[in-house]
């Protein structure tokens, strides 16, 4: 009898789920167009501010970063992964940077920035390198694991944090670039 | 009454800290140096640090070099290392506490810095002993060790515990990238035990 009348109640669950579905269907064709952006706007996070040593003894300020496309790559000299990425920054950096795209290398639990320096060259980085420190890092949210990227739009909003190496990771990313290119400051 | 009593404790203290033996004293010191005997361990660790992905600690050094060693010489050496970030940047990498805590401190300051992250409540004692595998005697010292170190720091309010990280930003030092709390020994036929990152 129990069962009978579990399998009643899980019938009726069904129904109501799929009149909840439709529903939402009919409701999200008619409202989506006009609160998608609106909505997508208020829940990007700002990107924090900064101030960092570059390892050419500068300071960087993250204020330079304002109306631009950054790709801000988290990693350490020690992280392989890490490091097979960086050819494709190079890249990346060179084909978008005068349409508004900067690619910062903020170098973490790598040591000094005299240390961090002969590694950037032997490795042929042609975008700026900053040394981190567990501010930033907490500012971004934390970072639990190499390589983390972020992408911030030209609003100074984390548009986007990818975590680790996958394949379709650099078609996916180069469209967000492109996309966010777009924009309008 | 209160301002009275609060000088006497002053003068006392004062007091006392020159009772204090003078080659302790010496040992805490930020211009600390070696004996002869510290010095042998920290050659060995460097000369460790120097081998691809190498980061043997104090404790596992001490025991490499052999002979007779005690706390004292471990946070000798742990505030020599802390002063001196120019020595390897293995240091400047990973941080002087990476090389100077024992893997029970470091399994211990993980999960504190962990519970406080998520706002929870630490493991008391008891617990710990547990998860750790250790006596509750050995869990006390090691938390004494890591009060001594700064890196956690007494607060009667932590209750079963009696401590917690010393200061905030140890809180995000539990990630798998940051590997300061972590510990990765390893042990190959006929060669010394040593540790990696």
């Amino acid at each position: 009898m129990r069962v009978v009348q579990q399998r009643s109640l899980f019938h009726w669950l069904a129904w109501f789920r799929a009149f909840g579905l439709v529903a939402s269907l009919l409701a999200a064709c008619f409202i989506a167009p006009a609160v998608v952006p609106v909505v997508s706007a208020q829940t990007l996070r700002p990107m924090p501010a900064f101030n960092l040593e570059s390892i050419d003894g500068t300071r960087f300020s993250s204020k330079a970063l304002e109306g631009k496309v950054a790709l801000v790559d988290f990693w350490a000299t020690w992280c392989g992964p890490c490091i097979a990425e960086i050819p494709r920054w190079n890249e990346l950096y060179g084909r978008y940077q005068d349409k508004g795209f900067v690619v910062l290398g903020v170098t973490i639990r790598s040591g000094w920035a005299s240390d961090i320096r002969p590694d950037a060259k032997k490795l042929k980085i042609t975008y700026l390198v900053v040394v981190g420190n567990d501010d930033v890092e907490k500012g971004f949210g934390g970072i639990w694991g190499f390589p983390t990227t972020f992408l911030i739009n030209r609003k100074g909003q984390i548009y986007k944090k990818y975590t680790g190496m996958y394949p379709q990771q650099e078609a996916q990313l180069e469209a967000d670039i492109q996309k966010l290119l777009a924009e309008r400051p | 009454m209160i301002s009275q009593l609060r000088s006497i404790a002053a003068i006392m203290m004062i007091f006392a800290s020159a009772l204090v033996p003078s080659q302790l004293a010496a040992q805490t010191a930020p211009g600390v140096t070696l004996t002869d005997k510290q010095q042998k361990v920290l050659d060995y660790m460097l000369n460790d640090w120097n081998k691809p992905s190498r980061i043997t600690g104090v404790e596992l050094a001490m025991g490499d070099v052999g002979g007779q060693y005690s706390p004292d010489d471990r946070y000798a050496i742990g505030v020599f290392l802390k002063n001196n970030p120019r020595l390897h940047r293995t240091l400047r990498t990973f941080g002087w506490e990476t090389a100077i805590l024992t893997p029970n401190e470091k399994l211990i300051a993980r999960i504190v810095s962990r519970a406080e992250r998520e706002n929870q409540n630490p493991p008391t004692r008891e617990e710990f002993a547990r998860i750790v595998e250790v006596s509750g005697a050995e869990v006390t010292d090691a938390l004494e060790k890591l009060d001594r170190f700064g890196i956690m720091r007494r607060d009667p309010a932590v209750r079963g515990l009696g401590y917690r990280m010393a200061e905030d930003r140890y809180q995000d030092w539990e990630g798998a990238m940051r590997i300061t709390f972590m510990n990765h020994r390893v042990q190959v036929e006929g060669e010394k035990p040593f540790e990696v990152y």
